[in-house]
């Protein structure tokens, strides 16, 4: 899992590294090489791993399923608190859903749809092996709901969707929050600039608005 | 002659003061935008998008110097600039590589100084004397500030937390400490103490995650009731012997978030406990437990106070210990998430959070995206509490590939008003008033297109500051922005005369200087063109006042002051029955400095 991609490019960086670091060591003018002309050697690439590409098309389809919730709220008469709630999480994940698929799309690899029935139906019918694989890993995405988890959520009016929505959705975001952990702890992962400020992004929205979220919940009672 | 102002006030109900008053303000306000915005639509491109301005002037823009410009790749996340400190003539502009800085004596051509090499993303800068602060947050960055990155999961090579550089020569700054902590450096706020020369102080607040113990010592991502060592719930205060800065160190670690999340801490419910995947670290969620960091600190050391925008609050700190910052007050909005940075009002008595929802990288100000989400919010202090009263966020609808959402900014010294200057990365930058707390509106903007037609590329103004007389904006992409503001309906000759009279040797914004206004016939004449644009007292009489300071700015030496101390006299005589009655003895106040 710490597989540093493309290799032909990282040979290329390497050898100019041990060129630079040779050339800085003697007394002769070659300059090391400055952070512009480190870039300019990876086409805008910075290495990344195996385990970065796995988080962002596992966290598709994670996002995929908080969107779907979201979707619930108006129609099931939650109340004002978690209307605002549910659209600004709403929001947030389709654009970082946007964020992913770049990212993914940039590099050549498989793109989840960032759709949770378009998801269900490929892995289902098998119309894309990879697509299908991305759904499969994403369904167990920690913190993710069950299909029956996710039948009484879209069953739920008013105060007891309230309570379902903030219980389950705290579930789901600890579950991301967990996922992000898990990335940063694998060796090379997330030393993508982008890479890194996504999932300090991610962490710092999802966990603020867990708290929100059990704030929300203490005046609510369980159906 | 004078027209008494008494007597003209008793024929006046003063409800229907106010109420002309607000009606004028609401159509001035609504007139004075141009229609249609021309911010809508700029052609895209990286250093050739289209442009918009109104009411303030691009006088330079400077690329990144050579190191920090990858041409084959626009908006290269490795080399983004990041937020600016002044010192003197010198701009310093981090980059996610390094730093930069610029020569602005002369802002129509800033020169490059010098470029510094050292990766270890945001690079948040801070000038004091011969010493800057640089902030150090990413995984990859190292201590010799090599390109390297660090490989490893446990090194002493790695740098997060505060790099110190001597720059007494600036041509060949120094690395003279790296302060280690925690979690690294997202941003750092500097601290002084009039009292202290000896030292200064750094607040750290760090929002990445806590690294192993096996790195750095000591260091705990565990729950406080597990850990009460945890490096989470708290910020770092670094002592900094200005003299022996080698010898910075961590001297106190408050816990400024004690009891936020004592209501809704409690154990994990059965729905909450699933299956932890294999490799990931066997640690309790500590989401749930109130705010873990800060993200930004204002200091306010004139007021004593600090506003730290931390997670899902912003709060308000009394730092007259500076080690020991107390929380005055907490305040949650459900409208706001990642509260970003404060700043206060000149006098203290108002603050403005910004919500950096999405983190930046965001398309949030487009039509679609509320008015209330990745905005401002304006509190007012009452007593140690603090009130909302309103959001203001960029009017100009934004595209889809353009990060944009509130971001940093620093107040302009207009005498008599909050007037302040904020980034909004693609947004681009804004200046905005929000002397009424209830009713901020914008005064001029600059904005460009968006880097790329078709897909989102991150970057525009990362912060926008006012400095000694011009505005500088960190450009992300793009470079260093310099403007200057242009008077108009909103903003006076006199009161731009006037804020340019306060000079500051050097500036961070998240330590944010008191305004001090010498005497001068500019800063008089600031408080009555503002009452000439408010319209709330009678032109007869407000045309007496200039008419008198007209004649005392003419006369000299003794006949100045006899002439001075005359309308001095008079102002205090009609303050108390004004409809502007704190405008009058500010400019009564004025007149007698003058008159010294």
């Amino acid at each position: 899992m710490n597989i540093r991609m493309p290799t032909h490019r990282l040979a290329v960086l390497g050898s100019l590294l041990l060129f630079g670091a040779c050339a800085s060591g003697t007394s002769s003018a070659k300059r090391p090489l400055t952070p512009a002309q480190m870039a300019a050697l990876d086409g805008g690439i910075p290495a990344y791993t195996a385990a970065d590409v796995a988080f962002m098309q596992g966290m598709i389809g994670h996002h995929a399923q908080a969107v779907t919730m979201s979707s619930f709220a108006e129609a099931n008469g939650a109340s004002s608190a978690v209307k605002v709630l549910a659209g600004r999480i709403s929001v947030a994940q389709t654009d970082e859903i946007a964020f992913m698929q770049s990212w993914l799309r940039t590099r050549k690899k498989e793109v989840p749809s960032g759709n949770m029935e378009q998801m269900a139906h490929a892995h289902h019918a098998g119309m894309d092996m990879n697509a299908a694989q991305s759904g499969a890993a994403s369904a167990m995405m920690p913190g993710m709901l069950t299909p029956a988890q996710m039948d009484t959520l879209k069953a739920a009016k008013g105060g007891a969707f309230d309570w379902y929505f903030l219980t389950f959705m705290i579930q789901h975001h600890r579950g991301a929050i967990d996922m992000v952990d898990a990335l940063m702890s694998a060796k090379g992962s997330a030393n993508d600039d982008d890479v890194f400020k996504f999932v300090s992004d991610v962490v710092a929205d999802q966990s603020t608005e867990i708290d929100r979220m059990e704030l929300l919940l203490r005046t609510r009672p369980k159906p | 002659m004078r027209t008494p102002f008494r007597s003209l006030l008793r024929s006046i109900p003063l409800l229907t003061v106010s109420a002309t008053v607000a009606q004028v303000a609401l159509s001035t306000e609504a007139g004075a935008q141009p229609s249609p915005d021309p911010r809508v639509g700029l052609k895209a491109g990286w250093f050739d998008a289209g442009t918009a301005e109104w009411n303030m002037k691009l006088v330079s823009t400077t690329k990144p110097s050579e190191a920090f410009l990858n041409m084959s790749t626009p908006g290269d996340a490795r080399l983004k600039n990041s937020d600016l400190a002044f010192s003197g003539n010198l701009v310093f502009q981090g980059n996610y590589s390094g730093w930069q800085v610029w020569d602005i004596g002369n802002p129509r051509k800033p020169k490059l100084r010098t470029s510094v090499v050292c990766p270890g993303s945001q690079s948040d800068v801070t000038v004091y004397g011969n010493l800057l602060f640089v902030s150090a947050e990413a995984v990859a960055g190292r201590v010799d500030c090599g390109l390297t990155g660090v490989e490893a999961e446990v090194s002493k090579d790695r740098a997060r937390g505060i790099r110190i550089f001597d720059i007494s020569d600036v041509a060949k700054p120094k690395s003279v400490a790296m302060v280690q902590t925690c979690r690294g450096s997202h941003t750092n706020t500097l601290v002084t103490d009039p009292k202290d020369p000896e030292n200064v102080y750094i607040y750290v607040s760090g929002s990445a995650g806590v690294r192993s113990s096996e790195e750095l010592a000591g260091c705990s991502a565990l729950a406080p009731d597990v850990d009460p060592n945890t490096a989470l719930f708290r910020i770092e205060v670094i002592k900094v012997p200005v003299k022996n800065p080698s010898a910075a160190a961590i001297v106190s670690s408050p816990r400024i978030f004690e009891g936020l999340g004592e209501a809704v801490r409690h154990g994990d419910a059965p729905s909450d406990r699933r299956e932890r995947p294999a490799g990931s670290p066997a640690r309790a969620s500590v989401a749930g437990r109130g705010p873990t960091q800060c993200h930004d600190i204002t200091t306010y050391p004139a007021v004593g106070l600090a506003g730290g925008a931390c997670s899902g609050y912003g709060i308000l700190l009394d730092i007259r210990d500076i080690k020991n910052p107390k929380r005055l007050y907490a305040a949650a909005d459900t409208n706001m998430s990642a509260w970003h940075s404060a700043t206060f009002s000149n006098d203290g008595s108002k603050v403005l959070f910004s919500d950096e929802w999405g983190g930046g990288t965001a398309p949030r100000c487009r039509a679609t995206d509320k008015k209330e989400w990745g905005a401002d919010a304006i509190f007012v202090r009452n007593g140690d509490k603090l009130d909302f009263k309103s959001y203001f966020k960029l009017p100009a609808a934004q595209s889809s590939q353009e990060n944009c959402v509130a971001h940093n900014g620093s107040l302009i010294p207009i005498p008599g008003r909050e007037v302040m200057v904020q980034s909004w990365y693609q947004g681009g930058v804004n200046v905005f008033d929000w002397t009424d707390p209830n009713h901020a509106y914008e005064v001029a903007f600059f904005d460009r297109g968006p880097m790329d037609a078709t897909t989102l590329v991150s970057a525009g103004h990362w912060s926008a500051y006012w400095y000694n007389g011009m505005i500088y904006g960190s450009e992300i992409a793009r470079g260093l922005d310099v403007w200057e503001l242009t008077p108009s309906e909103h903003i006076s000759k006199n009161e731009l005369e006037a804020a340019k009279l306060v000079k500051f040797a050097y500036f961070n914004a998240q330590e944010q200087p008191h305004f001090v206004w010498p005497a001068a016939f500019v800063v008089a004449r600031s408080y009555t063109d503002q009452m000439a644009r408010n319209t709330a007292v009678q032109k007869t009489w407000l045309s007496g006042v200039t008419a008198q300071l007209d004649a005392a700015e003419k006369a000299k030496g003794a006949a100045r002051s006899t002439a001075l101390n005359k309308l001095a006299a008079q102002l205090d005589q009609d303050a108390g029955s004004s409809p502007e009655s704190a405008r009058v003895k500010a400019l009564s106040a004025v007149v007698k400095d003058l008159a010294k």
